[in-house]
């Protein structure tokens, strides 16, 4: 026999599967192709819509407790209320913050784990080279998350800032060693103890 | 002096030595052309894995994460300032004690926090962008090397059966050269017997003549293949 052309299929069987995986892969990228940065943005949205009623509930009632105490001591319309409004303010603004925040992230968590499902699937489609197979399992996969998931449950916002505040701070308001105590009107801003710090 | 039997013998040994040489030139051309088929095959992949390279590697530069870095700060920043916008479901009493001052200094204290938070979660933005740039550029090189290493695999494969391309030339060639071998060794031994009878006999004259003169007679035989002992001469002796 002259010329050869035995491993001619050996070839084709190679080209052929070149072929396939190429196709898998565009099926594949079509598969997660829904996946754009306005669903990614969405869903950081739709956590923002979860929590921000939340915060806000949460933030109203902390305003109606810190009414009631001012009220109860004959404080509202004083300065001491102002501050701690102020402070309330300060505090719902950082829960917004970290609610944004945490959208962000949970957009941006989601992004890891769609690529990284989508490179799992390229890895499987070059082990297999069967496009049918990686097209369904991807499908599945990409479903999977194109779901609405379920947020954690927002927790207490406040509550670190309801202990030294909304407690502490209006416990010791007018305690007798207090720098707001009418006792010690004339003592605010000079330290009782002088304290020096030495830096080595 | 060349008889025509072997001047055919060396003519078919000739052929076939040739059909021999050309059959190993032949394989030997047929599996550079693989292995130049092949290495072509692996630059094209190489050029490929190059371009998908230093596309990944264009969107590394400093001017691509500053717009990323910016792109996650101008979205945190928009969502502080919507969430900021949004009131509070009840305004509280407590808050007619704020002073304007005071809720002035807030807006200000609020506007810069949200500054320095959204610049910083702009970081964070540009670190997902890259990781899914990086993986996306390594998912189209592995498929490359894998096309590749699969084409890779074929070659030796392909070599084996460019070696073998030509045996068939190969076999006749060494065919004729057996034949012609033979057919040499057929015609020499032919030469070979009639050069010894011609001698034989040519020295057999002279003893003939001289067997004449002394009363002796020689009969050279004819040659034959069949006994090559009857081609020796035989002398008669003399009857006295």
């Amino acid at each position: 026999m002259c010329g050869g052309g035995g491993d001619t299929s050996l070839r084709d069987q190679q080209a052929e599967q070149e072929r396939r995986i190429g196709y898998g892969s565009g099926l594949i990228d079509k598969a997660y192709s829904g996946f754009t940065p306005q669903f990614y943005a969405d869903r950081a949205t739709a956590y923002n819509n979860y929590a921000m009623p939340k915060l806000n509930q949460q933030a109203a009632q902390q305003g109606k407790q810190l009414d009631y105490r001012m009220a109860n001591q004959g404080l509202l319309n004083s300065t001491a209320a102002g501050d701690l409004q102020s402070s309330l303010n300060r505090e719902t603004a950082t829960q917004k913050q970290g609610i944004i925040d945490q959208g962000i992230s949970l957009s941006n968590d989601l992004q890891k784990n769609v690529n990284q499902s989508k490179s799992n699937q390229v890895a499987e489609l070059q082990a297999s080279g069967n496009p049918a197979a990686s097209q369904q399992s991807a499908l599945t996969a990409a479903s999977g998350f194109t779901a609405p998931s379920a947020f954690a449950p927002v927790g207490n916002l406040f509550q670190q800032w309801g202990n030294i505040y909304g407690a502490g701070q209006l416990a010791q308001a007018y305690a007798a060693n207090s720098p707001y105590s009418t006792a010690n009107r004339g003592n605010i801003g000079a330290p009782t103890t002088a304290t020096t710090l030495s830096v080595k | 002096m060349c008889t025509g039997l072997e001047v055919a013998a060396l003519a078919t040994t000739l052929a076939g030595t040739g059909a021999g040489v050309a059959a190993n030139q032949m394989e030997q051309s047929a599996m550079q052309d693989k292995v130049a088929q092949e290495n072509q095959r692996q630059a094209l992949y190489q050029q490929q894995a190059n371009k998908v390279f230093t596309n990944s590697l264009a969107q590394s530069t400093q001017p691509v994460a500053a717009k990323q870095i910016a792109q996650g700060s101008v979205q945190a920043a928009q969502g502080y300032a919507t969430a900021q916008r949004a009131p509070i479901s009840s305004a509280t009493t407590s808050m007619q004690g704020q002073t304007n001052i005071s809720q002035g200094r807030d807006a200000a204290s609020q506007q810069q926090s949200n500054t320095a938070r959204a610049a910083n979660a702009g970081y964070s933005n540009y670190d997902i962008q890259q990781w899914i740039k990086d993986l996306d550029a390594r998912n189209r090189m592995s498929l490359i090397s894998t096309n590749a290493q699969n084409s890779a695999n074929v070659l030796p494969s392909e070599l084996q059966h460019a070696q073998h391309s030509w045996d068939g030339l190969a076999q006749g060639g060494q065919l004729l050269t057996t034949v012609g071998g033979l057919a040499g060794m057929y015609g020499a031994l032919g030469a070979g017997a009639g050069a010894t009878t011609a001698v034989d006999a040519g020295d057999l004259g002279g003893v003939g003549a001289t067997g004449a003169q002394a009363g002796t007679s020689a009969i050279a035989p004819t040659a034959s293949l069949g006994n090559v002992l009857i081609n020796r001469p035989i002398v008669r002796q003399p009857i006295y």
